[in-house]
């Protein structure tokens, strides 16, 4: 048995495996067997880098993503359009009754305003209006004359 | 195209599955299964990240178009893989007329691969190494003549042996054996001047 083996042994053993020549002396020697494991161990890394590397931009063109997205949207856009439907009514109703209530203030402050112009005197000049005797009925002309 | 497709059916093999055109007739589950390892394939083949999309997106098609001719004489995973080496070898003859190649926008992030590495040893010199050498081997593989590339990540990143290599790549056995020793032999040499 030689003492080592070649770098390019040790590659050929690597590549092929346990049938390459100098896979036996792999097994005995813990020195080419090391070396052997550190190539192997570069390859490995290798092998994981690529594959990291390919699934960063591995998206499949049969799946498009906006496909995805345009679907989990509609939930959204159902809940948004019930908000509103049931906000609506709602709404409409709060403003007619605030509608109504102006409407009957207005009304109620129409009446008294109304009522206080239909009387005869004004408010403050009511006390004076009990001292004089009030008749409805039409004076005569006779006693218009006399009066002239 | 058809020609990459009829190609394909033309090899055989000892190894079987059990319902291979199932598998290929569904379009979706043959996406999902397949996409991830022939995109890897084909980045790591041709560097190019858009291309590669390309390449496995008409590597499914065609695979999907010709299953109802496939026989089952081999694994699918083998042929598809041969349908998917016959168009990233197209490419490379079509590239070679081109005057200059397009900016690659696709570079790896070493940061995140000095990150992921493992080689037994937490300390940072030694994941510093191991990242260097996968730069290394990544830089190494790209300078490869296209057939030792070929071989080279079917047997280290796809983790194929020897015999599907041959048929994948249409080569005789020991001609791939060669085309391997080559290409690893300029890796470790790459990989050595790192240390």
């Amino acid at each position: 048995m030689k003492d080592h083996l070649s770098p390019k042994e040790i590659a050929r053993v690597v590549a092929v495996g346990a049938a390459a020549e100098g896979a036996l002396h792999l097994r005995q020697c813990a020195l080419c067997a090391s070396e052997a494991a550190r190539l192997r161990c570069a390859l490995g890394n290798f092998r994981e880098a690529v594959t990291a590397h390919a699934l960063t931009y591995s998206r499949s063109p049969f799946q498009p993503p906006a496909k995805a997205t345009r679907w989990t949207r509609w939930p959204l856009l159902v809940a948004a359009a019930a908000v509103v439907l049931l906000a609506a009514p709602v709404y409409q109703n709060v403003h007619s009754r605030h509608l109504a209530a102006q409407a009957a203030a207005d009304a109620q402050l129409l009446d008294q305003v109304t009522l206080d112009v239909s009387e005869a005197a004004p408010r403050p000049m009511q006390g004076l209006e009990q001292l004089v005797v009030w008749t409805s009925t039409q004076p005569d002309n006779t006693s218009k004359g006399d009066v002239r | 195209m058809q020609q990459v497709a009829s190609v394909g059916l033309s090899f055989a093999s000892a190894e079987t599955v059990s319902s291979p055109s199932s598998e290929l007739a569904d379009f979706d589950r043959l996406v999902e299964t397949w996409w991830p390892k022939v995109f890897r394939f084909a980045l790591a083949s041709l560097h190019d990240a858009d291309l590669a999309g390309t390449i496995a997106q008409d590597c499914l098609l065609h695979a999907h178009r010709a299953a109802a001719g496939f026989r089952g004489d081999s694994k699918v995973g083998t042929w598809i893989m041969q349908i998917a080496v016959n168009l990233i070898r197209d490419h490379a003859r079509s590239r070679r007329l081109q005057f200059w190649k397009r900016t690659r926008e696709s570079a790896i992030d070493w940061d995140d691969v000095n990150r992921r590495v493992s080689d037994g040893s937490a300390t940072p010199e030694r994941r510093a190494i191991a990242c260097d050498q996968v730069r290394a081997i990544w830089d190494a593989s790209e300078r490869l003549p296209d057939r030792q590339r070929t071989v080279f990540l079917l047997r280290f990143v796809e983790e194929m042996d020897l015999a599907e290599i041959a048929l994948a790549t249409g080569l005789r056995e020991g001609t791939v054996k060669t085309h391997l020793f080559r290409a690893l032999e300029t890796v470790r040499k790459q990989i050595r001047e790192v240390r």
